[in-house]
C-alpha cells in the first residue's frame, strides 16, 4: 500500500463522502479518494470492499449493477437517506477529532 | 438489517453459497479490469498493467474473507468448512469413526426402542379419552352384575359418573363367508359420556338402550373397523350387521383415536348390556339376573386429589351392602380394588410390565457403556491430534475456532450415530415385541412418535456436545506454544483416575450382562430338555370357536366327526383328532376327581378335563401305558363313562394298584358323575415347562367340549398345506365358520418360553456388544497411557529394560482396571440376581460356575485388549522416542 495508511474508521467517512456527489462503483471510489486527496491518501483497493459491504449492510449505501460509460457492467453504490445523515454526523465527529488532535499538537508550540 | 432478511441471507448462503460469492468475484474482476485499463491508458504494457492492478488491489482471497466477515457469513462458512474437515478426518480413520458411530447407534438405538415401548405401555394415557387422569378403574374378583351396578351407581353422589364394561370376543360377518373374530366390549352406564368420547358419525347409546330389560340390538363400531370391514362407507349408520349369528344395527362410529379403555386389547365393537343374552345364544340368560356377574371392570370419573380414595370407600360400602345371591359369594370377602392406572396393563400383564422395566435397566447399562466408551475414544483421538491443534493455535486459530472444530466433529459423529440408532431402534422394536408382548398383536404396531424421536435427538446432541466439549476444553487449556513444546509428552494428566474408574465400571457392567446372559442361556437349554410327554414335531393345531355362532353341542359334534374322519384319509396326514384342550393351548377346564364311594369334601386330584377323539393319543404321540384308549362308538356317545387317566393322576388315586376298570367320580355343580378308568397314558406338560406336570383326564365328552374344538393333525405336509386342506373342508361344512390360523405344536411349546428365549438372546447380543465395547474402552485407556509414557518407555528401553518387563508393566496397569471391573460386575450380578430369578430354570441365580466362567472370559478379553498396546509399547524405538521431544 502506498501513501499513508487510512485510519480505521475513517474509511467509512471517505467512502460516504465520495459517494455524496454521485453513485460510483468500487474502482471509481478508490480513484476519487486518491484524486481528491491529491494522491496523499491511497487506499489499498481491495480493502475498500469490506467497507462497502459493511455500509451496505448498515443500510447507509445501496448497490446495484449498471453499465459504465465504457460499456462495462459494474456494481454502483449510492448513498441512501440514512447514509446522507450518517455522513453529516461522521463529518462532525471527524472535525471534532481533528480539532482535538490539532490542539494537542499545537499545545507545546 | 432485519432478523428476517438476515436469516434469509444466511439461508441463501447456506443452500446456494455461490450466489453472494459470485457477485463478489465479479465485482473484484470488474475492479481489476478498470485499474488495468487505467494503467494501459497511461502507457503500460498489458501484462505489466495486469500485474500492477493486482498489486494495487492486494490479496484477493484476504479481501474476500474480510467481505464474508462483513456480511456476517463467517460463522456459516467456518461451520461448513469444519463440517467438510470433520467429514474428511472421519473418513481418514474409518475404524475410529465406525467404532464411535456403532457405539452410539447401539446405545441410542436400544434406549430409543425401549423408550418407545415404555412410553407406550406405561407413560402414555389411553388415547381418545377426555381427561384420563380423572378416571379410576376398579375390579373385584367376582365381577359385577348389571342390577348391582345400577344399585351401586345410585348409592353415592361420587359414584354417579360410574360405568362398567366387559371384554366380549365376538364374530362379525355374513352368512356366506367366514366370520371375522373381533374384540367386543359390553358396556353399562353412560359409557361414552363419562369417558368424554364423541361419535364421528351417528350417535352413541341412548339411556334407554343401556338397560338390561330392553332388546336393543344396536352397536357402535370403531373407526378402524368402519374402514377395514365396511370400506369407510358413508351410509354406515343404520347398516345391519351379523354379530354372533344375530342381526344388529350400527348406530354410530367412535372417534378414530378411541379404541376402548384397555390399550392391550383395542375394541372393535361396543354393545349394550342388553345384548348379553343374544351374544350367548341363551334366551334364558339375562343381564337383568343379579347372578350374572358379567361386568369385569368399573370405571369412575372422580374429581380432585382424593377422589380415587373416596370413590373406593364409597364403592366398598355400597358393594358390601349388596344382597348375596343363593350359593354365591359376597363383596365383603372380595372387595373391589383400584385396578392400577386406566389402560395400564396390570391384570395378567404384570410380568410383561416387569420385563419392560428389566429391559430399561439392561439398556441403561448398555447406554452407560456406550457413553463412557465414546468419551474414551474421543479423548484418545484428541490426544493423538494435539500436535495438529497446537499447530493450528500457533498459526493463529482462535481458541474458539479450535473448540468449534471439536464441537462440529462431536456433533457430526453424534448425528450419524443417532440416525443409525433410530434405524436400529426399529429393528430392536421387533425383537422387544417378541420379548415383552408375545400374543399381543398391537405391540408391533407401536409407532415411533415425535417424543421418541425427540428423545433420541436430545440424547444424540447431548452426548455429542458432552464428548466433544471435554476433549475440546482440554485442548484449550494450554496455549499454542506449550502445546508445541509438549506435543508427544505428558500434559493431559486430566482425571486419569476418573477414566480408569469409568473403564472398570464398563467392564463391570458387561460382566453383569454376561452373567445374566449365560444364566438365561443355560435355563433355556434346560427348559428345552424337559420331557414333554408328547411328540410335538409334525403336529399342527387349529381352533374352531363355534360358540359365538350359536353352535349347540348337537350341531358341533357332527362337524368334529366329519372333519377328522375326512382328514384322516388325506394323503400325507398320519393322524387327525379333535380335543377340547391341547398342551400349551389357550384354555382348559379343570375338574376334581376321587375314587367312587369316597365321602366328605376330599377331592385328591384336580385334573385338566380334555374331551378327545379316539385318535388323539396317536396324533399327539402320547404313550399308552396300560389299558386302552377310546373306541369310535364312545366318541359318538355323550353318555359314555370311559376315562383315560394320565400316569400321575392314576398314581395319586390308586397308588401302585391297577387302575384299569376302577370306578371314579368327578365333581360337577351340586353332584357327581361316575366314570370308569379304561386306560393310563404318560403325563404331559400342559401349560408350562416349569413346575410339575399338570395331570390330565381324557374323556370323550366334557363340559368345555361344547364351546368349540381344536383339531390336531399329525402329518408330513407343510403346515400351510394342512391349513388349506382344513379350511376348504370346514368351508364346505359351514362357510360362516372362522378357522384360526394354524400353529405347530412346537411353536406353541416355544411360545410358552418365548420371554426366556428372547430375553436370553437379547441379553446374549447385548452382553457380546457390551463386552466388545468395554474391551475397546480398556484398549483406548491403555493405549492412551502407552502414548503418554512413550518417552518414559523409551528411556527404560534405552537403559536396558527387557521386552517382558515392558509388557508386564503395561498389562499390570490394565489388570488393575480389569480385576476391579470383574469384581464390580460379579457383585452387581449378585446384587441383581433376584431380578432374573423368575426367568431362570434349573440353574440358581447365583450359580458359582457361571460367575467364574464369566469372570474368566472377561479377564481373557481384557488381557487381549491390553495386549495390543503392550505389544506397541515393545515396538517403541528409544532413539525416536527421545528425539521426538
Amino acid at each position: 500500500m502506498a501513501g499513508s495508511d487510512v485510519l480505521q474508521g475513517t474509511l467509512d467517512l471517505l467512502v460516504l463522502k465520495s459517494l455524496s456527489l454521485e453513485p460510483m462503483h468500487g474502482w471509481g471510489i478508490s480513484q476519487r479518494i486518491r484524486q481528491l486527496s491529491a494522491d496523499a491518501l491511497q487506499i489499498g483497493q481491495g480493502s475498500l470492499y469490506p467497507a462497502l459491504y459493511r455500509l451496505e449492510k448498515k443500510g447507509l449505501i445501496k448497490g446495484g449493477w449498471r453499465t459504465t460509460e465504457h460499456n462495462r457492467e459494474a456494481k454502483y453504490y449510492a448513498l441512501t437517506a440514512a447514509g446522507t445523515r450518517a455522513l453529516g454526523a461522521e463529518v462532525d465527529d471527524w472535525r471534532r477529532f481533528a480539532t482535538a488532535v490539532e490542539l494537542i499538537i499545537n499545545a507545546y508550540g | 438489517m432485519s432478523l428476517g432478511s438476515r436469516t434469509a441471507m444466511w439461508f441463501r448462503a447456506l443452500v446456494r453459497p455461490s450466489d453472494g460469492e459470485r457477485e463478489m468475484q465479479r465485482e473484484f474482476a470488474v475492479h481489476l479490469a478498470m485499474e488495468q485499463q487505467r494503467l494501459e491508458d497511461a502507457g503500460m504494457p498489458a501484462d505489466e498493467a495486469r500485474r500492477q492492478a493486482r498489486i494495487a488491489f492486494g490479496g484477493v482471497e484476504r479481501h474476500k474473507e474480510s467481505v464474508r466477515d462483513e456480511r456476517g457469513l463467517r460463522f456459516l462458512d467456518d461451520t461448513s468448512m469444519d463440517v467438510r474437515v470433520a467429514i474428511r478426518s472421519l473418513r481418514r480413520r474409518p475404524a475410529f469413526s465406525g467404532g464411535v458411530i456403532a457405539t452410539l447407534a447401539i446405545g441410542i438405538g436400544a434406549t430409543t426402542a425401549v423408550f418407545s415401548w415404555a412410553n407406550w405401555l406405561l407413560l402414555r394415557p389411553v388415547p381418545g379419552i377426555t381427561a384420563p387422569a380423572d378416571l379410576v378403574p376398579f375390579v373385584s374378583d367376582l365381577g359385577v352384575s348389571f342390577p348391582d351396578f345400577v344399585t351401586v351407581q345410585r348409592s353415592a353422589p361420587i359414584l354417579r359418573n360410574m360405568i362398567a364394561h366387559a371384554d366380549w370376543p365376538i364374530q362379525i360377518g355374513r352368512a356366506d363367508a367366514p366370520a371375522r373374530s373381533l374384540s367386543g366390549d359390553v358396556v353399562a352406564g353412560n359409557y361414552f359420556g363419562v369417558l368424554g368420547v364423541t361419535p364421528t358419525r351417528g350417535r352413541f347409546f341412548a339411556p334407554t338402550e343401556t338397560q338390561s330389560d330392553v332388546d336393543a340390538r344396536v352397536v357402535i363400531i370403531s373407526d378402524a373397523l368402519w374402514r377395514s370391514h365396511f370400506g369407510a362407507t358413508a351410509d354406515i349408520v343404520g347398516r345391519r350387521v351379523v354379530i354372533n349369528a344375530a342381526t344388529f344395527t350400527v348406530i354410530g362410529v367412535a372417534s378414530p383415536a378411541f379404541r376402548g379403555t384397555d390399550r392391550i386389547r383395542p375394541v372393535d365393537v361396543w354393545l349394550p348390556v342388553s345384548a348379553y343374552a343374544v351374544l350367548r345364544h341363551s334366551p334364558g340368560l339375562s343381564a337383568a339376573d343379579p347372578k350374572v356377574r358379567l361386568l369385569d371392570e368399573i370405571i369412575v370419573r372422580v374429581g380432585g386429589r382424593d377422589g380415587a380414595a373416596a370413590a373406593l370407600a364409597a364403592l366398598r360400602r355400597a358393594m358390601g351392602a349388596l344382597p348375596i345371591p343363593e350359593g354365591g359369594e359376597g363383596y365383603v370377602e372380595n372387595p373391589p380394588t383400584i385396578n392400577g392406572v386406566l389402560g395400564t396393563p396390570t391384570r395378567g400383564y404384570d410380568r410383561k410390565v416387569e420385563n419392560v422395566r428389566l429391559m430399561f435397566g439392561i439398556v441403561g447399562l448398555v447406554l452407560l457403556i456406550a457413553c463412557g466408551n465414546t468419551a474414551n475414544l474421543l479423548l484418545l483421538r484428541s490426544v493423538r491430534r494435539r500436535g495438529e491443534f497446537a499447530v493450528r493455535r500457533a498459526l493463529g486459530a482462535s481458541a474458539g475456532r479450535v473448540l468449534q472444530q471439536h464441537l462440529v466433529e462431536g456433533v457430526l459423529l453424534a448425528a450419524l450415530g443417532g440416525c443409525a440408532g433410530i434405524g436400529l431402534s426399529v429393528l430392536l422394536g421387533h425383537l422387544f415385541a417378541g420379548i415383552t408382548g408375545y400374543g399381543l398383536p398391537q405391540f408391533d404396531r407401536i409407532p415411533l412418535d415425535w417424543r421418541v424421536i425427540g428423545f433420541a435427538a436430545t440424547l444424540t446432541l447431548t452426548t455429542g456436545l458432552m464428548y466433544s466439549l471435554a476433549p475440546g476444553l482440554m485442548a484449550l487449556r494450554r496455549d499454542g506454544l506449550t502445546h508445541l513444546r509438549t506435543a508427544g509428552r505428558g500434559g493431559y494428566r486430566a482425571a486419569p483416575r476418573v477414566r480408569s474408574a469409568l473403564t472398570a465400571l464398563q467392564v463391570g457392567a458387561s460382566v453383569t450382562l454376561v452373567i445374566g446372559a449365560v444364566l438365561l442361556a443355560r435355563s433355556v437349554g434346560r427348559l428345552h430338555r424337559v420331557p414333554l410327554g408328547f411328540d410335538a414335531a409334525g403336529v399342527t393345531t387349529f381352533n374352531i370357536y363355534t360358540d359365538p355362532q350359536g353352535y349347540s353341542a348337537a350341531r358341533l359334534h357332527p362337524l368334529r366327526v366329519e372333519a377328522i374322519g375326512w382328514m384322516a384319509h388325506q394323503r400325507g396326514i398320519v393322524a387327525a383328532a379333535s380335543a377340547s384342550a391341547i398342551p400349551f393351548g389357550n384354555s382348559y377346564e379343570l375338574v376334581d376327581l376321587r375314587t367312587l364311594g369316597s365321602t366328605g369334601k376330599n377331592w385328591p386330584v384336580t385334573v385338566i378335563a380334555n374331551g378327545v377323539s379316539p385318535d388323539y393319543f396317536k396324533a399327539m404321540g402320547i404313550a399308552v401305558l396300560a389299558g386302552r384308549t377310546f373306541a369310535a362308538a364312545e366318541f359318538d356317545d355323550s353318555t359314555s363313562d370311559a376315562v383315560v387317566l394320565s400316569q400321575s393322576a392314576a398314581r395319586t388315586l390308586f397308588g401302585p394298584a391297577n387302575p384299569i376298570g376302577a370306578r371314579i367320580e368327578r365333581r360337577i355343580y351340586r353332584g357327581t358323575v361316575p366314570l370308569t378308568v379304561v386306560g393310563v397314558v404318560s403325563d404331559t406338560r400342559a401349560t408350562s415347562l416349569r413346575g410339575g406336570a399338570k395331570v390330565t383326564a381324557y374323556m370323550p365328552w366334557t363340559e368345555s367340549n361344547k364351546f368349540g374344538t381344536t383339531l390336531v393333525v399329525r402329518s408330513s405336509l407343510a403346515p400351510a398345506q394342512v391349513q388349506r386342506l382344513v379350511s376348504e373342508e370346514l368351508g364346505q361344512f359351514d362357510p360362516s365358520l372362522p378357522v384360526s390360523p394354524m400353529e405347530s405344536l412346537t411353536q406353541s411349546v416355544n411360545r410358552s418360553i418365548a420371554p426366556e428365549r428372547l430375553f436370553g438372546r437379547l441379553l446374549g447380543v447385548l452382553a457380546v456388544i457390551a463386552g466388545l465395547l468395554s474391551a475397546v474402552g480398556l484398549y483406548s485407556v491403555v493405549a492412551y497411557s502407552v502414548m503418554e509414557r512413550t518417552r518414559e518407555i523409551g528411556v527404560r528401553v534405552a537403559l536396558g529394560a527387557r521386552e517382558t518387563r515392558i509388557v508386564a508393566m503395561i498389562l499390570r496397569q490394565g489388570a488393575h482396571m480389569a480385576v476391579a471391573g470383574v469384581l464390580v460386575g460379579v457383585a452387581g450380578a449378585y446384587a441383581l440376581s433376584h431380578v432374573l430369578s423368575g426367568m431362570l430354570f434349573g440353574v440358581a441365580p447365583t450359580d458359582p460356575s457361571t460367575y467364574v466362567t464369566a469372570a474368566i472370559v472377561a479377564l481373557a478379553v481384557c488381557a487381549g485388549a491390553c495386549a495390543i498396546p503392550a505389544r506397541a509399547a515393545t515396538k517403541i524405538n528409544p532413539v525416536e522416542a527421545l528425539r521426538s521431544e
